[in-house]
């Protein structure tokens, strides 16, 4: 009860006290535009939201060139998004229940900064606090210098960037819908899951934000844009320098205007090697990895509004311990995101799949929700999930989580 | 040199005179670099370049054909403009009219407050104007020699604003049934505001004259002051060059830019008092 009173107050305070202007975050503020010239629906990226990423945070077709002391673009931004969560969760082998829960998921708040720091210079930060259960934590998710418009013909072609950032997978969240507290399987698969005695300093979990360097952009000559990223890291989730965890990124993201509907496909490949030696006392050890990909994505070319997406991937660890225990992951998600009222309504649907060949575990999830668009920086989102992890004769669990929530921008 | 070449030099050559016609009445919020260029010639190579930067920057709401149905805009409430049709809001060229390579830049650069349509004036001027040409070769209308010389707006002596010329505006305001779509108090909650819709059969709804927001063009009363005497083409907003003299369009641009302007002009009293 006292879950649903605190909700209330945040959700009738949130009403209240949105201030009629559009203070809409960081972008749309800085560019004194509406968040749909980006998104679809926040956070999924439109074909202009893409351009603007690949040239670095800045408009296409720009090369912002303002002096520090002369602009309005340190642009700062917030995302909030508290959720009112229901967990359950049943043990078809014992035939139990394991949870059964209704929280307050607590108040995630996402601070943004990013600014052109003279001709070429920009930069992009990404700093969520999270508030939950008494406690605050606080991560530099993202932090990276982008020197952008390398060819200097104010197309993207060519960027650079260095520091703490996400590489351009197709279909990470911020191109797809999900429920926050569940996400994509594939993208969640942590092969040093469950090995507590172990602390590695990589997790691995695949599009986590890095540190590297890369180069990217958008060409516009090849048919509608080939996106294209190259990179080098120091591990996913690493700490840890280049000389001891080297790991390259290499994607191709074609778009092709099927009757001014967007055809993406594409491929991605990231390879590398872990020294693993933050272990707490255990001997440093090698761990080789590889998560490699494709993907679809298709707008029907009638209404335009049915976005179909589907992607697959492998991945591979061979040394995940000490003993040379490997593993094999297949996994990949399909779903669709339609545009039900533009500029306010959103569905979305997705299955996930995620097979561990060596363990035989097995999980399947099913993802419905929808976002309403509700005053210039407010979105409700209801989410629900379905997910089934199996290992043969060892697990069975279903788990269903459904959720109401917020998403305040400011 | 092909009809449609020399069309186009004909109206480069005219948008080119409009720029110092306009003189001082170019709204403060112009660019400064527009006034200072001139309009490249619409050379095989401006237009490669104009498309090449349309392609990258315009092409993912306005289409790669110019049509206002790119990718984007099955998402969007208010359409991309169709530049087939020759049809825009934004000029200083009377109702009906083209608009000139000036306004077309203009608009490149300051985008449409509060729109999916964002400011390129980080965007080189050059570039921007090898923009304005290739949108042109969109529509026929552009190649048509019927279609000039342009009428450009001249601005004419600015009436300061005034209580007296508040009232006065109010007075107009009312009068030119304004409130039939922008409301009594300018709230854009006139009893027509839900059945407006433009010329492309899109749904659109008035401009909510107190909120500093939702003013797309207009960053002064002489920018007000234009739309009144040019209109927007395309929809239901009308000029008044015709039914209202210069003086009059003058108080009823003031008052409406004094509307969400209201401690900037006033001692206690708001625009909508004066309608007593």
């Amino acid at each position: 009860m006292k879950y649903l009173l605190a909700y209330s107050v945040a959700a009738i305070a949130g009403l209240v006290f949105v201030p009629r202007a559009n203070a809409i975050p960081l972008f749309a503020h800085k560019y004194h535009t509406t968040c749909f010239t980006c998104h679809t629906t926040p956070p999924l990226l439109n074909d202009f939201g893409r351009r603007f990423q690949a040239n670095g945070y800045q408009l296409p077709g720009t090369n912002e060139k303002v002096s520090l002391w002369d602009q309005p673009s340190f642009a700062f931004g917030a995302v909030a998004q508290p959720m009112l969560l229901r967990q359950t969760q049943w043990d078809n082998l014992q035939n139990t229940s394991l949870l059964n829960s209704l929280t307050f998921s607590g108040i995630e708040v996402g601070l943004f900064s990013s600014a052109s720091l003279g001709s070429h210079f920009s930069y992009f930060t990404a700093v969520p606090i999270a508030i939950s259960g008494g406690s605050t934590s606080i991560d530099v998710e993202t932090a990276n210098l982008i020197y952008s418009d390398a060819l200097n013909d104010g197309t993207g072609s060519l960027n650079f960037r260095l520091g703490k950032f996400r590489f351009l997978v197709p279909f990470m969240e911020n191109v797809m819908l999900s429920n926050p507290n569940t996400g994509p399987l594939v993208y969640g698969y942590d092969p040093f899951a469950g090995k507590s005695n172990l602390a590695p300093a990589n997790t691995l979990i695949f599009s986590d934000p890095t540190f590297g360097v890369s180069a990217f952009g958008i060409i516009p000559d090849i048919s509608n844009g080939l996106r294209w990223e190259a990179g080098m890291t120091g591990g996913n989730n690493s700490d840890i320098d280049l000389t001891t965890a080297k790991a390259y990124f290499f994607a191709l993201d074609q778009t092709v205007y099927l009757d001014q509907a967007p055809l993406r496909f594409g491929g991605f490949y990231y390879g590398g090697t872990q020294s693993i030696a933050d272990t707490g006392g255990i001997a440093p050890w090698t761990n080789h990895n590889t998560r490699a990909g494709v993907s679809l994505e298709l707008y029907d070319p009638w209404t335009r509004r049915l976005d179909f997406f589907g992607q697959y991937m492998t991945g591979t660890d061979d040394n995940v311990d000490t003993v040379g225990t490997g593993y094999r992951m297949t996994g990949g998600f399909g779903g669709v995101n339609v545009i039900v009222l533009p500029e306010k309504l959103y569905v979305y649907g997705r299955y996930d799949f995620l097979t561990v060949k060596e363990t035989n575990e097995q999980q399947n999830q099913v993802d419905l929700g929808l976002q309403y668009h509700l005053l210039p920086n407010v979105f409700v989102t209801a989410v629900y999930t379905i997910t089934k992890d199996k290992i043969p004769e060892t697990a069975d669990v279903t788990t269903t989580s459904a959720g109401l929530g917020l998403r305040f921008g400011f | 040199m092909t009809l449609q070449a020399l069309t186009l030099t004909a109206a480069i050559g005219i948008a080119g005179l409009s720029v110092p016609r306009l003189g001082n009445s170019i709204p403060t919020s112009g660019p400064a670099d527009a006034v200072t260029l001139q309009t490249p010639p619409a050379t095989a190579e401006t237009l490669e370049r104009g498309k090449r930067m349309f392609t990258v920057a315009c092409a993912p709401c306005h289409g790669t054909d110019g049509r206002g149905d790119g990718p984007i805009a099955s998402n969007l409430q208010m359409k991309p403009r169709d530049f087939t049709r020759g049809i825009y809001l934004n000029r200083s060229t009377a109702s009906g009219e083209l608009p000139t390579d000036y306004d077309l830049y203009h608009t490149i650069t300051t985008g449409l407050h509060d729109t999916p349509m964002p400011s390129f004036a980080q965007m080189r001027p050059e570039d921007r104007w090898d923009i304005v040409q290739y949108i042109k070769t969109f529509s026929p209308r552009f190649a048509d020699s019927t279609e000039f010389p342009l009428d450009v707006l001249n601005v004419g002596i600015e009436v300061l604003p005034s209580p007296e010329s508040f009232a006065r505006g109010r007075a107009l305001y009312l009068q030119m049934q304004c409130a039939n779509c922008h409301g009594v108090n300018g709230e854009g909650n006139g009893p027509a505001a839900e059945t407006l819709t433009d010329d492309f059969h899109n749904r659109i709804r008035p401009t909510d004259l107190t909120n500093p927001s939702d003013y797309k063009f207009a960053r002064s009363a002489v920018d007000v002051f234009r739309i009144f005497s040019t209109g927007l083409n395309g929809t239901p907003m009308p000029s008044f060059a015709q039914s209202l003299s210069d003086t009059d369009r003058w108080h009823l641009a003031n008052y409406v830019w004094a509307l969400q302007n209201t401690d900037q002009y006033m001692d206690n009293q708001t625009p909508a008092s004066f309608s007593k």
